[in-house]
């Protein structure tokens, strides 16, 4: 155990972007290890089994359905199965720091905490990507099978779903810097998505303003991608795009500052 | 002065309003061993945490390697190890992956981090776990594999929050064997317990702190040369008489004498060794047959008890 002086930790120190990615290595490397995402994969796997299969059961042809028409049943699903994979993986990413006590290992490290906030958020947004991937590809592969065609509307739907999904991301991480604790993270995260921002939606559409600048009604653009042409009555891409790019950016930020100010209290 | 780690007027008021750290200032010294003492709730945790970047100061600063910590803590943290509390790992990692993570973000090449985590793995006793995930560790094992992370950089400053807590007492006497090692290389350390012998034994300065209060801070010796009284357990092998036991009370710097048992007294005793050497002389001019006279607790100890009381 010897302490040879010609180790410099000052000067090898990397650069704030070559730690981003070790956060975002090691990170992905805990969300491939976890159950969490095996079973989502899982779950998600037998809704498409049951979804394909089920019909062919029950003797409904589907062969002269559109392949647009039929691959749209799918991608209805898909704004549930964002709301599920973002609790699960962006929910408690900062508060577990916290809560499960590892930031004593990790906070001492030369390392900025907004680096740390960054990696994590990458890597669940890699997670979440690869998970909105494999959905879309399943489909897809279905439609094919079954209506003996196929449509590239999906190609979008999926990108803007992505999109959608960074968003959403950055929603549970300011969450998750913001609680104490994890299950409070994770229980506002799922409700807000899922319930509590479409209720203000709705109330704001009472009230006749357009809820628009509200997240979640952004998301019905997802199944709206899925005809041809793109339904009026449906939130416009270039808005929704607008205001997933300002939650984004205004939500990380803010996470970033509290996530910042938190001390390690325990 | 001047050192590798500089307190100046560290403040911590917690959001209750509760002053934990009250108006901090020590230094410690290039490579000294540095025991950072204080009774429960002195608020030892709370000065390592500030730093370490866990927590923000009311007022003060703390200076690592001539950088303040609140202002630039990448760069003062960039040669220190840590321990604090007993930290939690990331359960899904082995402990070689979670070296090669922590030593990735220092810049360590994973060549380097695998072949000085091997050293270190095997120097605390985790070889045959390395390869397997923290999750289940027991404390200990987590303890240690914690000494082992704040090594791996070898960095020129050692921050350790009581790293002998949850450990049993061989993994004790292990620790602090690695303890002992590091004042052998170029390090300088800062360690907070409160194990008075482990300070006594390891540490080459010591700050005694309570209720957030600096009480002492300097090397052991010249602390140790503030003791004046100690306690002297003597044995003998027949009970003495009463009037031995007045006549003993009355000789210069004895102050009290306390039975143990028939054959065993504690003498409280202020002097110089000489002096001291000169009871056992009159002990046993007085016929008793001194079977074993000895210094018993330790020097410190009387030092920080009559500090602590000092000061409350
Ligand atoms: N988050 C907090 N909010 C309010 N008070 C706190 C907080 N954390 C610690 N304290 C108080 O600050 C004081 C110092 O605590 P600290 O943990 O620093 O002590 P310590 O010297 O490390 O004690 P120990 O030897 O028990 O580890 C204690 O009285 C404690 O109750
Ligand atoms: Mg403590």
């Amino acid at each position: 155990m010897e302490n040879t002086s010609s180790v410099n930790n000052r000067e090898r120190l990397p650069s704030d972007l070559s730690q981003t990615a070790s956060v975002i290595r090691y990170d992905l490397l805990k969300h491939l290890r976890s159950k969490r995402l095996l079973g989502l994969l899982v779950i998600e796997v037998l809704i498409l089994v049951l979804m394909s299969v089920l019909p062919t059961l029950l003797g409904v042809d589907l062969s002269d359905t559109s392949p647009a028409d039929y691959m749209a049943i799918y991608v209805n699903y898909v704004d549930l199965l964002l709301v599920i994979g973002v609790t699960m993986f962006a929910g408690d990413a900062i508060v577990s720091e916290f809560q499960n006590r590892t930031g004593y290992l990790l906070f001492p490290n030369p390392v900025k905490r907004y680096v740390i906030y960054l990696g994590k958020l990458i890597s669940t947004v890699v997670v979440i990507t690869l998970m909105i991937v494999v959905y879309y590809g399943v489909a897809a592969l279905a439609t094919l099978v079954i209506t003996g065609e196929s449509t590239e509307l999906w190609v979008y739907s999926m990108l803007f779903a992505i999109c959608y999904g960074v968003a959403a991301a950055a929603v549970g991480f300011f969450i998750s810097s913001l609680m104490k604790g994890t299950t409070g993270a994770l229980v506002l995260t799922f409700f807000l998505l899922s319930m509590i921002l479409s209720i203000v939606a709705f109330v704001l559409m009472m009230a006749d303003i357009d809820p628009i600048f509200v997240l979640t009604t952004t998301g019905s653009a997802i199944s709206g991608l899925m005809t041809s042409p793109y339904p009026s009555d449906y939130p416009d891409i270039g808005q929704s795009l607008l205001v997933i790019m300002v939650y984004t950016i205004v939500l990380t930020a803010a996470g970033m500052l509290i996530f910042k100010r938190r001390e390690m209290v325990s | 002065m001047e050192g590798p780690i500089e307190i100046r007027g560290l403040t911590k008021v917690y959001g209750g309003g509760f002053k934990a750290v009250d108006d901090l200032n020590f230094v410690v010294p290039k490579n000294a061993f540095m025991g950072f003492l204080g009774p429960n709730g002195a608020g030892k945790t709370t000065s390592i945490k500030i730093i370490t970047n866990m927590l923000s100061a009311t007022s003060g600063e703390a200076i690592i390697n001539g950088i303040n910590v609140m202002s630039d803590p990448k760069m003062a943290l960039a040669d220190v190890g840590a321990v604090v509390e007993t930290p939690e790992f990331y359960p899904y990692l082995t402990p070689m992956e979670t070296l090669l993570y922590l030593g990735s973000l220092r810049g360590m090449t994973n060549t380097e981090i695998t072949n000085r985590g091997r050293d270190l793995l095997d120097m605390v006793k985790l070889t045959e776990w390395k390869d397997q995930r923290v999750g289940k560790f027991s404390k200990g094992m987590k303890q240690r594999l914690a000494i082992a992370q704040a090594l791996l950089p070898q960095p020129s400053v050692i921050i350790l929050d009581e790293p002998t807590s949850g450990l049993d007492p061989r993994g004790m006497v292990e620790v602090r064997d690695i303890l002992k090692e590091l004042r052998k290389i170029d390090v300088s350390v800062l360690m907070s317990s409160h194990l008075l012998n482990e300070v006594q034994e390891v540490c080459t300065d010591v700050t005694l702190i309570n209720r957030g209060k600096m009480l002492r801070s300097g090397s052991v010796a010249s602390l140790l040369n503030e003791v004046k009284a100690h306690k002297i357990e003597v044995r003998v092998l027949s009970p003495p008489a009463l009037e031995v036991t007045n006549q003993l009370r009355s000789f210069p710097g004895v102050k009290e004498i306390n039975y143990m048992s028939d054959v065993v007294f504690n003498v409280d005793f202020e002097g110089a060794e000489a002096e001291q050497a000169g009871l056992l002389l009159q002990l046993q001019g007085m016929g008793l047959k001194v079977v074993s006279f000895k210094e018993s607790g330790l020097a410190l100890e009387s030092l920080y008890m009559s500090l602590i009381m000092e000061s409350r």
